[in-house]
Protein backbone atom coordinates (compact mmCIF):
# COMPACT_ATOMS: atom_id res chain seq x y z
CA UNK A 1 0.00 0.00 0.00
CA UNK A 2 2.78 2.43 0.89
CA UNK A 3 4.54 1.66 -2.42
CA UNK A 4 1.28 2.40 -4.23
CA UNK A 5 1.03 5.76 -2.46
CA UNK A 6 4.66 6.51 -3.28
CA UNK A 7 4.03 5.68 -6.94
CA UNK A 8 0.96 7.89 -7.11
CA UNK A 9 2.67 10.80 -5.39
CA UNK A 10 5.74 10.54 -7.63
CA UNK A 11 3.43 10.45 -10.66
CA UNK A 12 2.17 13.90 -9.68
CA UNK A 13 5.73 15.27 -9.87
CA UNK A 14 5.98 13.70 -13.36
CA UNK A 15 8.63 11.14 -12.34
CA UNK A 16 9.17 8.68 -15.23
CA UNK A 17 9.79 5.72 -12.91
CA UNK A 18 6.39 6.21 -11.26
CA UNK A 19 4.65 5.91 -14.64
CA UNK A 20 6.71 2.79 -15.40
CA UNK A 21 5.73 1.24 -12.05
CA UNK A 22 2.05 2.10 -12.60
CA UNK A 23 2.13 0.53 -16.08
CA UNK A 24 3.59 -2.72 -14.71
CA UNK A 25 0.74 -3.21 -12.25
CA UNK A 26 -1.81 -5.83 -13.35
CA UNK A 27 -5.38 -4.92 -14.41
CA UNK A 28 -4.48 -1.33 -15.26
CA UNK A 29 -8.00 -0.46 -16.46
CA UNK A 30 -9.63 -1.72 -13.26
CA UNK A 31 -7.01 0.17 -11.24
CA UNK A 32 -7.89 3.30 -13.18
CA UNK A 33 -11.57 2.90 -12.33
CA UNK A 34 -10.79 2.37 -8.63
CA UNK A 35 -8.38 5.33 -8.59
CA UNK A 36 -10.91 7.72 -10.19
CA UNK A 37 -13.67 6.44 -7.88
CA UNK A 38 -11.63 6.76 -4.67
CA UNK A 39 -10.18 10.19 -5.49
CA UNK A 40 -13.57 11.52 -6.64
CA UNK A 41 -15.22 10.27 -3.45
CA UNK A 42 -12.45 11.79 -1.32
CA UNK A 43 -12.54 15.11 -3.19
CA UNK A 44 -16.31 15.22 -2.77
CA UNK A 45 -16.21 14.43 0.95
CA UNK A 46 -16.57 18.04 2.11
CA UNK A 47 -19.43 18.75 -0.33
CA UNK A 48 -21.10 15.54 0.89
CA UNK A 49 -20.85 16.67 4.53
CA UNK A 50 -22.15 20.17 3.70
CA UNK A 51 -25.06 18.71 1.67
CA UNK A 52 -25.93 16.28 4.46
CA UNK A 53 -25.95 19.07 7.05
CA UNK A 54 -28.08 21.30 4.80
CA UNK A 55 -30.59 18.58 3.96
CA UNK A 56 -30.91 17.34 7.54
CA UNK A 57 -31.49 20.85 8.91
CA UNK A 58 -35.15 21.95 9.16
CA UNK A 59 -36.08 24.71 6.68
CA UNK A 60 -35.55 28.15 8.22
CA UNK A 61 -38.45 30.23 6.94
CA UNK A 62 -37.13 33.49 8.41
CA UNK A 63 -33.84 32.95 6.59
CA UNK A 64 -35.67 32.39 3.27
CA UNK A 65 -37.73 35.54 3.81
CA UNK A 66 -34.59 37.52 4.55
CA UNK A 67 -32.91 36.09 1.43
CA UNK A 68 -35.89 37.04 -0.76
CA UNK A 69 -35.86 40.60 0.62
CA UNK A 70 -32.14 40.88 -0.05
CA UNK A 71 -32.67 39.60 -3.61
CA UNK A 72 -35.40 42.18 -4.21
CA UNK A 73 -33.23 45.03 -2.89
CA UNK A 74 -30.31 43.96 -5.12
CA UNK A 75 -32.56 43.75 -8.18
CA UNK A 76 -34.02 47.17 -7.38
CA UNK A 77 -30.58 48.72 -7.77
CA UNK A 78 -30.34 47.44 -11.35
CA UNK A 79 -33.99 47.92 -12.34
CA UNK A 80 -35.26 51.26 -11.01
CA UNK A 81 -38.83 50.28 -11.98
CA UNK A 82 -38.80 47.88 -9.03
CA UNK A 83 -38.50 50.85 -6.65
CA UNK A 84 -41.99 52.00 -7.63
CA UNK A 85 -44.20 51.91 -4.45
CA UNK A 86 -46.88 49.91 -6.32
CA UNK A 87 -44.37 47.27 -7.40
CA UNK A 88 -43.02 47.10 -3.85
CA UNK A 89 -46.53 46.64 -2.50
CA UNK A 90 -47.26 43.86 -5.03
CA UNK A 91 -43.97 42.19 -4.12
CA UNK A 92 -44.80 42.36 -0.41
CA UNK A 93 -48.22 40.80 -1.05
CA UNK A 94 -46.63 38.00 -3.04
CA UNK A 95 -44.04 37.33 -0.33
CA UNK A 96 -46.83 37.21 2.24
CA UNK A 97 -48.20 34.25 0.26
CA UNK A 98 -44.97 32.55 -0.77
CA UNK A 99 -43.24 32.44 2.62
CA UNK A 100 -46.04 30.57 4.43
CA UNK A 101 -46.36 28.29 1.36
CA UNK A 102 -42.68 27.34 1.64
CA UNK A 103 -43.16 26.78 5.35
CA UNK A 104 -46.16 24.49 4.73
CA UNK A 105 -44.36 22.54 1.97
CA UNK A 106 -41.33 22.10 4.21
CA UNK A 107 -43.53 20.64 6.92
CA UNK A 108 -44.78 17.82 4.64
CA UNK A 109 -43.02 14.71 5.88
CA UNK A 110 -41.62 11.74 3.95
CA UNK A 111 -42.38 8.25 5.33
CA UNK A 112 -38.77 7.96 6.54
CA UNK A 113 -37.35 10.32 9.19
CA UNK A 114 -35.75 13.51 7.85
CA UNK A 115 -32.23 12.46 8.90
CA UNK A 116 -32.37 9.18 6.96
CA UNK A 117 -33.89 10.86 3.88
CA UNK A 118 -31.15 13.48 4.03
CA UNK A 119 -28.49 10.78 4.33
CA UNK A 120 -29.90 8.92 1.31
CA UNK A 121 -30.00 12.10 -0.80
CA UNK A 122 -26.50 13.19 0.20
CA UNK A 123 -25.00 9.73 -0.41
CA UNK A 124 -26.86 9.47 -3.74
CA UNK A 125 -25.45 12.79 -4.92
CA UNK A 126 -21.97 11.92 -3.67
CA UNK A 127 -21.88 8.57 -5.51
CA UNK A 128 -23.47 10.07 -8.65
CA UNK A 129 -20.73 12.72 -8.88
CA UNK A 130 -18.06 10.01 -8.64
CA UNK A 131 -19.80 8.00 -11.40
CA UNK A 132 -19.93 11.14 -13.57
CA UNK A 133 -16.17 11.54 -13.04
CA UNK A 134 -15.63 7.97 -14.29
CA UNK A 135 -17.86 8.65 -17.33
CA UNK A 136 -15.86 11.81 -18.10
CA UNK A 137 -12.57 9.95 -17.79
CA UNK A 138 -13.76 7.18 -20.19
CA UNK A 139 -15.25 9.53 -22.78
CA UNK A 140 -12.44 12.07 -22.80
CA UNK A 141 -9.78 9.34 -22.70
CA UNK A 142 -11.32 7.64 -25.76
CA UNK A 143 -11.39 10.95 -27.66
CA UNK A 144 -7.76 11.71 -26.73
CA UNK A 145 -6.76 8.23 -27.93
CA UNK A 146 -8.39 8.93 -31.31
CA UNK A 147 -6.26 12.10 -31.68
CA UNK A 148 -3.16 10.21 -30.44
CA UNK A 149 -3.69 7.62 -33.18
CA UNK A 150 -4.17 10.35 -35.79
CA UNK A 151 -0.88 11.92 -34.66
CA UNK A 152 0.96 8.63 -35.12
CA UNK A 153 1.02 7.40 -31.52
CA UNK A 154 -0.31 4.03 -30.47
CA UNK A 155 -1.78 2.40 -27.37
CA UNK A 156 -4.44 -0.12 -26.43
CA UNK A 157 -7.63 1.43 -25.08
CA UNK A 158 -7.75 -0.25 -21.61
CA UNK A 159 -4.06 0.33 -20.88
CA UNK A 160 -4.27 3.91 -22.15
CA UNK A 161 -7.26 4.67 -19.94
CA UNK A 162 -5.52 3.04 -16.97
CA UNK A 163 -2.42 5.19 -17.49
CA UNK A 164 -4.20 8.53 -17.95
CA UNK A 165 -6.30 7.88 -14.82
CA UNK A 166 -3.31 9.27 -12.90
CA UNK A 167 -4.49 12.76 -13.88
CA UNK A 168 -7.11 12.58 -11.13
CA UNK A 169 -4.65 12.75 -8.18
CA UNK A 170 -4.11 16.54 -8.20
CA UNK A 171 -7.92 16.73 -8.11
CA UNK A 172 -7.59 15.99 -4.39
CA UNK A 173 -6.92 19.71 -4.03
CA UNK A 174 -10.69 19.96 -4.56
CA UNK A 175 -10.97 18.95 -0.90
CA UNK A 176 -9.83 22.50 -0.07
CA UNK A 177 -12.47 24.09 -2.29
CA UNK A 178 -14.57 25.38 0.66
CA UNK A 179 -11.58 27.37 2.03
CA UNK A 180 -12.57 31.03 1.47
CA UNK A 181 -10.66 32.81 -1.36
CA UNK A 182 -7.80 30.29 -1.40
CA UNK A 183 -10.09 27.35 -2.32
CA UNK A 184 -10.85 28.53 -5.85
CA UNK A 185 -7.16 29.22 -6.54
CA UNK A 186 -6.19 25.77 -5.25
CA UNK A 187 -8.82 24.11 -7.46
CA UNK A 188 -7.45 26.06 -10.44
CA UNK A 189 -3.91 24.92 -9.59
CA UNK A 190 -5.22 21.35 -9.29
CA UNK A 191 -6.82 21.58 -12.74
CA UNK A 192 -3.65 22.83 -14.45
CA UNK A 193 -1.62 20.21 -12.57
CA UNK A 194 -4.06 17.48 -13.70
CA UNK A 195 -3.60 18.56 -17.33
CA UNK A 196 0.20 18.35 -16.89
CA UNK A 197 -0.09 14.79 -15.47
CA UNK A 198 -2.49 13.85 -18.29
CA UNK A 199 -0.06 15.12 -20.97
CA UNK A 200 2.84 13.28 -19.31
CA UNK A 201 0.80 10.03 -19.13
CA UNK A 202 -0.18 10.36 -22.81
CA UNK A 203 3.41 10.97 -23.85
CA UNK A 204 4.69 8.08 -21.72
CA UNK A 205 2.07 5.57 -22.91
CA UNK A 206 1.93 6.39 -26.60
CA UNK A 207 5.52 7.38 -27.36
CA UNK A 208 4.50 10.82 -28.64
CA UNK A 209 6.63 13.88 -27.79
CA UNK A 210 5.28 16.39 -25.26
CA UNK A 211 4.09 18.84 -27.97
CA UNK A 212 1.86 16.36 -29.86
CA UNK A 213 0.74 14.91 -26.50
CA UNK A 214 -0.42 18.36 -25.37
CA UNK A 215 -2.22 18.77 -28.69
CA UNK A 216 -3.88 15.34 -28.27
CA UNK A 217 -5.10 16.30 -24.78
CA UNK A 218 -6.42 19.76 -25.76
CA UNK A 219 -7.82 18.95 -29.23
CA UNK A 220 -10.95 17.01 -28.12
CA UNK A 221 -11.94 19.89 -25.83
CA UNK A 222 -11.59 22.42 -28.67
CA UNK A 223 -13.48 20.16 -31.09
CA UNK A 224 -16.31 19.63 -28.58
CA UNK A 225 -16.60 23.41 -28.01
CA UNK A 226 -16.62 23.99 -31.77
CA UNK A 227 -19.31 21.32 -32.33
CA UNK A 228 -21.39 22.85 -29.53
CA UNK A 229 -21.11 26.30 -31.13
CA UNK A 230 -21.96 24.98 -34.60
CA UNK A 231 -24.99 23.04 -33.34
CA UNK A 232 -26.16 26.12 -31.41
CA UNK A 233 -25.72 28.34 -34.48
CA UNK A 234 -27.52 25.82 -36.71
CA UNK A 235 -30.42 25.71 -34.24
CA UNK A 236 -30.65 29.52 -34.08
CA UNK A 237 -30.45 29.71 -37.88
CA UNK A 238 -33.23 27.11 -38.23
CA UNK A 239 -35.50 28.90 -35.74
CA UNK A 240 -34.92 32.27 -37.49
CA UNK A 241 -35.61 30.64 -40.85
CA UNK A 242 -38.85 29.10 -39.60
CA UNK A 243 -40.38 32.00 -37.72
CA UNK B 1 -27.23 -22.25 -14.06
CA UNK B 2 -23.57 -22.94 -14.78
CA UNK B 3 -24.06 -21.41 -18.23
CA UNK B 4 -25.45 -18.20 -16.72
CA UNK B 5 -22.56 -17.96 -14.24
CA UNK B 6 -20.10 -18.45 -17.10
CA UNK B 7 -21.87 -15.76 -19.14
CA UNK B 8 -21.72 -13.37 -16.18
CA UNK B 9 -17.98 -14.02 -15.79
CA UNK B 10 -17.57 -13.36 -19.50
CA UNK B 11 -19.55 -10.13 -19.02
CA UNK B 12 -17.19 -9.06 -16.20
CA UNK B 13 -14.13 -9.56 -18.43
CA UNK B 14 -15.90 -7.72 -21.26
CA UNK B 15 -16.58 -4.87 -18.85
CA UNK B 16 -12.83 -4.59 -18.33
CA UNK B 17 -12.45 -4.32 -22.14
CA UNK B 18 -10.47 -7.57 -22.36
CA UNK B 19 -10.35 -8.61 -26.03
CA UNK B 20 -10.19 -12.33 -25.18
CA UNK B 21 -13.72 -12.14 -23.69
CA UNK B 22 -15.05 -10.91 -27.03
CA UNK B 23 -13.04 -13.54 -28.91
CA UNK B 24 -14.46 -16.26 -26.64
CA UNK B 25 -18.01 -15.02 -27.27
CA UNK B 26 -17.40 -14.94 -31.03
CA UNK B 27 -16.04 -18.50 -30.97
CA UNK B 28 -18.84 -19.92 -28.79
CA UNK B 29 -21.29 -22.37 -30.34
CA UNK B 30 -24.35 -20.09 -30.23
CA UNK B 31 -23.40 -16.48 -29.48
CA UNK B 32 -26.89 -15.06 -30.10
CA UNK B 33 -28.60 -17.32 -27.53
CA UNK B 34 -25.76 -16.80 -25.06
CA UNK B 35 -25.97 -13.03 -25.56
CA UNK B 36 -29.75 -13.03 -25.26
CA UNK B 37 -29.61 -14.92 -21.94
CA UNK B 38 -26.96 -12.53 -20.62
CA UNK B 39 -29.03 -9.46 -21.56
CA UNK B 40 -32.24 -10.84 -20.04
CA UNK B 41 -30.51 -11.85 -16.78
CA UNK B 42 -28.67 -8.51 -16.44
CA UNK B 43 -31.82 -6.54 -17.35
CA UNK B 44 -34.02 -8.39 -14.85
CA UNK B 45 -31.47 -8.13 -12.01
CA UNK B 46 -30.90 -4.40 -12.65
CA UNK B 47 -34.66 -3.77 -12.74
CA UNK B 48 -35.14 -5.66 -9.43
CA UNK B 49 -32.37 -3.65 -7.78
CA UNK B 50 -33.85 -0.48 -9.27
CA UNK B 51 -37.21 -1.37 -7.71
CA UNK B 52 -35.65 -1.60 -4.23
CA UNK B 53 -33.86 1.75 -4.79
CA UNK B 54 -37.10 3.36 -6.03
CA UNK B 55 -39.02 2.17 -2.96
CA UNK B 56 -36.35 3.71 -0.71
CA UNK B 57 -36.44 6.90 -2.81
CA UNK B 58 -40.23 7.05 -2.49
CA UNK B 59 -39.93 6.57 1.28
CA UNK B 60 -37.45 9.50 1.42
CA UNK B 61 -39.62 11.87 -0.63
CA UNK B 62 -42.46 13.99 0.80
CA UNK B 63 -45.95 13.15 -0.51
CA UNK B 64 -46.20 14.83 -3.93
CA UNK B 65 -50.01 14.91 -3.85
CA UNK B 66 -49.85 16.87 -0.59
CA UNK B 67 -47.31 19.30 -2.11
CA UNK B 68 -49.51 19.70 -5.18
CA UNK B 69 -52.57 20.52 -3.04
CA UNK B 70 -50.64 22.94 -0.83
CA UNK B 71 -49.21 24.88 -3.78
CA UNK B 72 -52.64 24.87 -5.46
CA UNK B 73 -54.34 26.33 -2.40
CA UNK B 74 -51.77 29.12 -2.06
CA UNK B 75 -51.79 29.95 -5.79
CA UNK B 76 -55.57 30.32 -5.76
CA UNK B 77 -55.19 32.73 -2.85
CA UNK B 78 -52.91 35.08 -4.86
CA UNK B 79 -54.29 38.64 -5.27
CA UNK B 80 -53.93 38.70 -9.07
CA UNK B 81 -57.01 36.47 -9.65
CA UNK B 82 -59.27 39.47 -8.94
CA UNK B 83 -58.01 41.16 -12.12
CA UNK B 84 -58.23 38.06 -14.33
CA UNK B 85 -61.20 37.00 -16.50
CA UNK B 86 -63.09 33.94 -15.14
CA UNK B 87 -61.89 31.63 -17.94
CA UNK B 88 -58.27 32.25 -16.85
CA UNK B 89 -58.90 30.21 -13.70
CA UNK B 90 -60.29 27.33 -15.73
CA UNK B 91 -57.27 27.41 -18.03
CA UNK B 92 -54.92 27.55 -15.04
CA UNK B 93 -56.55 24.45 -13.53
CA UNK B 94 -56.05 22.52 -16.77
CA UNK B 95 -52.38 23.51 -17.10
CA UNK B 96 -51.73 22.89 -13.41
CA UNK B 97 -53.12 19.34 -13.62
CA UNK B 98 -51.20 18.64 -16.82
CA UNK B 99 -47.99 20.04 -15.34
CA UNK B 100 -48.25 17.81 -12.29
CA UNK B 101 -48.85 14.78 -14.48
CA UNK B 102 -45.82 15.48 -16.71
CA UNK B 103 -43.10 17.23 -14.68
CA UNK B 104 -42.62 14.96 -11.62
CA UNK B 105 -41.71 11.98 -13.80
CA UNK B 106 -39.54 14.21 -16.04
CA UNK B 107 -37.55 15.31 -13.00
CA UNK B 108 -37.15 11.79 -11.68
CA UNK B 109 -39.88 11.61 -9.03
CA UNK B 110 -39.92 8.00 -7.75
CA UNK B 111 -42.61 5.87 -9.35
CA UNK B 112 -42.89 2.42 -7.80
CA UNK B 113 -45.36 1.22 -10.47
CA UNK B 114 -43.08 1.93 -13.40
CA UNK B 115 -40.07 0.60 -11.47
CA UNK B 116 -41.96 -2.68 -10.93
CA UNK B 117 -42.97 -2.74 -14.58
CA UNK B 118 -39.25 -2.32 -15.36
CA UNK B 119 -38.71 -6.01 -14.45
CA UNK B 120 -40.39 -6.73 -17.80
CA UNK B 121 -39.73 -3.56 -19.81
CA UNK B 122 -36.02 -3.27 -18.94
CA UNK B 123 -34.92 -6.66 -20.41
CA UNK B 124 -37.29 -6.20 -23.38
CA UNK B 125 -35.94 -2.68 -24.02
CA UNK B 126 -32.34 -3.87 -23.80
CA UNK B 127 -33.04 -6.73 -26.23
CA UNK B 128 -34.73 -4.39 -28.75
CA UNK B 129 -31.85 -1.88 -28.54
CA UNK B 130 -29.33 -4.72 -28.90
CA UNK B 131 -31.05 -6.09 -32.02
CA UNK B 132 -31.41 -2.70 -33.76
CA UNK B 133 -27.89 -1.51 -32.89
CA UNK B 134 -26.46 -4.97 -33.66
CA UNK B 135 -28.03 -5.08 -37.10
CA UNK B 136 -26.91 -1.55 -38.02
CA UNK B 137 -23.40 -2.07 -36.62
CA UNK B 138 -23.13 -5.37 -38.52
CA UNK B 139 -24.10 -3.68 -41.80
CA UNK B 140 -21.61 -0.84 -41.28
CA UNK B 141 -18.84 -3.20 -40.12
CA UNK B 142 -19.28 -5.42 -43.18
CA UNK B 143 -19.36 -2.34 -45.41
CA UNK B 144 -16.06 -1.27 -43.84
CA UNK B 145 -14.45 -4.64 -44.55
CA UNK B 146 -15.38 -6.63 -41.41
CA UNK B 147 -15.35 -10.41 -41.47
CA UNK B 148 -17.72 -11.58 -38.70
CA UNK B 149 -21.23 -12.82 -39.46
CA UNK B 150 -24.44 -11.41 -37.95
CA UNK B 151 -24.64 -14.05 -35.21
CA UNK B 152 -21.06 -13.36 -34.06
CA UNK B 153 -21.66 -9.59 -34.19
CA UNK B 154 -24.78 -9.86 -32.05
CA UNK B 155 -22.88 -12.14 -29.65
CA UNK B 156 -20.03 -9.69 -29.02
CA UNK B 157 -22.42 -6.71 -28.86
CA UNK B 158 -24.45 -8.50 -26.18
CA UNK B 159 -21.34 -8.12 -24.01
CA UNK B 160 -21.70 -4.33 -24.42
CA UNK B 161 -24.65 -4.62 -22.04
CA UNK B 162 -22.17 -5.44 -19.25
CA UNK B 163 -21.84 -1.78 -18.11
CA UNK B 164 -25.51 -1.97 -17.10
CA UNK B 165 -24.04 -3.71 -14.03
CA UNK B 166 -23.13 -0.22 -12.78
CA UNK B 167 -26.86 0.27 -12.24
CA UNK B 168 -26.54 -2.12 -9.27
CA UNK B 169 -25.59 1.09 -7.44
CA UNK B 170 -29.18 2.24 -7.89
CA UNK B 171 -29.84 0.12 -4.85
CA UNK B 172 -28.82 3.34 -3.09
CA UNK B 173 -31.64 5.80 -3.65
CA UNK B 174 -30.94 8.98 -5.67
CA UNK B 175 -27.89 7.47 -7.44
CA UNK B 176 -27.75 8.32 -11.18
CA UNK B 177 -25.40 6.37 -13.46
CA UNK B 178 -26.88 7.24 -16.87
CA UNK B 179 -23.89 8.73 -18.71
CA UNK B 180 -21.42 6.21 -17.39
CA UNK B 181 -23.46 3.22 -18.61
CA UNK B 182 -23.86 4.78 -22.08
CA UNK B 183 -20.19 5.76 -22.53
CA UNK B 184 -18.83 2.47 -21.18
CA UNK B 185 -21.30 0.55 -23.36
CA UNK B 186 -20.02 2.36 -26.47
CA UNK B 187 -16.41 1.49 -25.55
CA UNK B 188 -17.39 -2.18 -25.08
CA UNK B 189 -19.14 -2.13 -28.47
CA UNK B 190 -15.99 -0.64 -30.05
CA UNK B 191 -13.74 -3.36 -28.61
CA UNK B 192 -16.30 -6.02 -29.59
CA UNK B 193 -16.62 -4.84 -33.21
CA UNK B 194 -12.87 -4.34 -33.58
CA UNK B 195 -12.14 -7.83 -32.23
CA UNK B 196 -14.92 -9.76 -33.97
CA UNK B 197 -14.58 -8.10 -37.37
CA UNK B 198 -10.76 -7.76 -37.23
CA UNK B 199 -11.07 -4.08 -38.14
CA UNK B 200 -8.40 -1.37 -37.87
CA UNK B 201 -9.03 1.16 -35.08
CA UNK B 202 -10.36 3.82 -37.50
CA UNK B 203 -12.83 1.47 -39.13
CA UNK B 204 -13.92 0.06 -35.78
CA UNK B 205 -14.60 3.62 -34.54
CA UNK B 206 -16.75 4.32 -37.60
CA UNK B 207 -18.60 0.99 -37.32
CA UNK B 208 -19.34 1.83 -33.66
CA UNK B 209 -20.53 5.41 -34.11
CA UNK B 210 -22.25 5.26 -37.52
CA UNK B 211 -25.42 3.57 -36.14
CA UNK B 212 -25.73 6.40 -33.58
CA UNK B 213 -25.07 9.06 -36.23
CA UNK B 214 -27.69 7.49 -38.49
CA UNK B 215 -30.28 7.55 -35.69
CA UNK B 216 -29.31 11.15 -34.80
CA UNK B 217 -29.62 12.29 -38.43
CA UNK B 218 -33.03 10.61 -38.75
CA UNK B 219 -34.14 12.19 -35.45
CA UNK B 220 -32.84 15.64 -36.50
CA UNK B 221 -34.57 15.43 -39.89
CA UNK B 222 -37.81 14.33 -38.19
CA UNK B 223 -37.42 17.26 -35.75
CA UNK B 224 -36.91 19.67 -38.67
CA UNK B 225 -39.93 18.28 -40.48
CA UNK B 226 -42.16 18.48 -37.39
CA UNK B 227 -40.99 22.04 -36.54
CA UNK B 228 -41.52 23.11 -40.18
CA UNK B 229 -45.07 21.70 -40.04
CA UNK B 230 -45.71 23.55 -36.76
CA UNK B 231 -44.32 26.76 -38.29
CA UNK B 232 -46.60 26.38 -41.32
CA UNK B 233 -49.57 25.76 -39.02
CA UNK B 234 -48.72 28.83 -36.87
CA UNK B 235 -48.19 31.10 -39.89
CA UNK B 236 -51.29 29.72 -41.55
CA UNK B 237 -53.29 30.38 -38.37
Amino acid sequence: MSSLWATLLRATILDNRAYEEWRKRPNLFLRGIVLILVVSLLAGLVSFAVNLATLAKPVNVAEIEEEMKRWFETQSQFYPGMQDPEVREAMKEMMDQIVPMISDIASIRAPLPRGISALFQAVGGWISRALTAIAGWLLYGALVLVVVNLLGGTAKLPEFLGMVSLYVIPGLLGLLNPVPCLGTILVLIGTVWSIAVYVKAVSFTTGLDMGPSLLAVVAPFLVLVLIGLLVGLALVFWIVLLF
Amino acid sequence: MEGIVHSLRLGWRALLLKEEAYQEMKASSNPVVKGLVLIIVVGAVIALVGLVGTVLEWASTPDLQEIKDTVHAYLLDMPWWDEMPPQALEQFEQWYELGWRVFPSLFGAPNIGSAALGIITMPVGLVIRWLIYGLLAYLFARWLGGTANLSETLGVLALAVAPQAVNILRLFPFVQAGNLVAVWGILCAYVGLKTAHKLSWERAVWATVLPFLLVMVVAALTGCLVSALIAVAVKGG
